[in-house]
């Protein structure tokens, strides 16, 4: 196998661990809030998805600066320019921030959660339109800074509606519960 | 690029990252509730090391590749204004290494005093962001110094 094929597995079980552990928090966190509080053991299971995600976090940046070494060495410099991938790396440091802050109790659970989550998602499609060469765009005539820009408005959007619908699945929960 | 210059710069790259993983793990770690001194010594030397190694093998990519070739491709490209960035990133990977140094320093000596919400804790949260945010910005800076010389 060359290169490519290492990186690109590497890249891809970095992504799965990542978007699957920002998936079962979701899950793990809306089950133990069920009863208002997290349980010793509900705390350990969430401890657990945190270490997945930071893993595939650390994998995936690694095999991600990889690919960029590649496209410097194979002459697929425009790569480097690609709107799409700086709105990920946009991204990417939005989710490590908001780790930052969650883990200092500076954000709520309502936008951390749907941050933390949406991204995660986000960063694999925006993973998709790089491989297949998607040109995102709706703000006028393509550049740099209507596709760039173009991505990060979805982005604040489907944060926006996460958060509204998470809340609402954590609100249902309770409530039948109770 | 000979392959000399090219591991030298994959490298670069590696290390550059791997130092940018450890800022954010020691942000990481001094932000938890209980602090774990061998998990932010660790980190922290990791980080530093990492650095100090990044910055001779991005010194060795500048004098060998730099210089000779890629300065006036750059300034002749399509991307003239990239070079400015070789120099803020040279300039932030020198200031990233030595405030790491200044962490490792601060985290290892003293360590009696660095509790849960004491001044020295503060200090270092606040000294940890800012070293985070350099970094980043280093990493960003040489992905766009990357491309420019085509």
């Amino acid at each position: 196998m060359d290169v490519y094929a290492w990186l690109l597995i590497a890249h891809l079980l970095g992504t799965v661990l990542a978007i699957g552990g920002a998936t079962m928090i979701e899950l793990h966190l809306t089950q133990a809030l069920k009863d208002g509080k997290v349980s010793p053991d509900e705390g350990g299971m969430l401890a657990l998805d945190y270490r997945a995600v930071r893993v595939g976090f650390a994998i995936s940046l690694l095999s991600g600066f990889g690919f960029l070494l590649l496209y410097q060495f194979t002459g697929q410099l425009f790569r480097l320019y690609d709107p799409v991938l700086w709105a990920k790396m946009f991204i990417i440091i939005i989710v490590g921030v908001n780790a930052l802050l969650l883990q200092a109790h500076k954000m709520s659970l309502y936008w951390g959660a749907a941050l933390s989550f949406v991204s995660w998602w986000m960063i694999g499609l925006l993973g998709f339109f790089l491989t297949n060469g998607v040109k995102y765009n709706f703000l006028g005539d393509y550049s740099f800074f209507t596709s760039f820009m173009s991505v990060v408005v979805t982005f604040a959007v489907a944060v926006a509606v996460g958060a509204a619908v998470l809340h609402f699945i954590r609100s249902k929960v309770t409530m039948k519960k109770s | 690029m000979s392959s000399v210059v090219g591991y030298g710069l994959i490298m670069h790259v590696l290390l550059s990252v791997v130092g940018l993983i450890a800022s954010y793990a020691i942000v990481m770690f001094l932000l938890q509730r209980t602090l774990n001194l061998n998990h932010l010594k660790v980190a922290s030397i990791i980080g530093f090391i990492s650095y100090f190694l990044s910055s001779l093998t991005g010194l060795y990519f500048f004098s060998a590749h730099y210089l000779p070739v890629l300065q006036e491709a750059m300034r002749g490209g399509s991307y003239a204004w990239a070079e400015a960035f070789v120099w803020v990133k040279g300039g932030l990977l020198t200031l990233v290494t030595l405030t790491m140094l200044f962490m490792v320093f601060k985290i290892v000596r003293k360590q009696d005093e660095l509790t849960a919400g004491s001044p020295r804790h503060k200090f270092l949260i606040q000294f940890g962001s800012y070293t985070l945010a350099a970094s980043i910005l280093m990493v960003l800076a040489g992905v766009i110094v990357a491309g420019a010389g085509k």
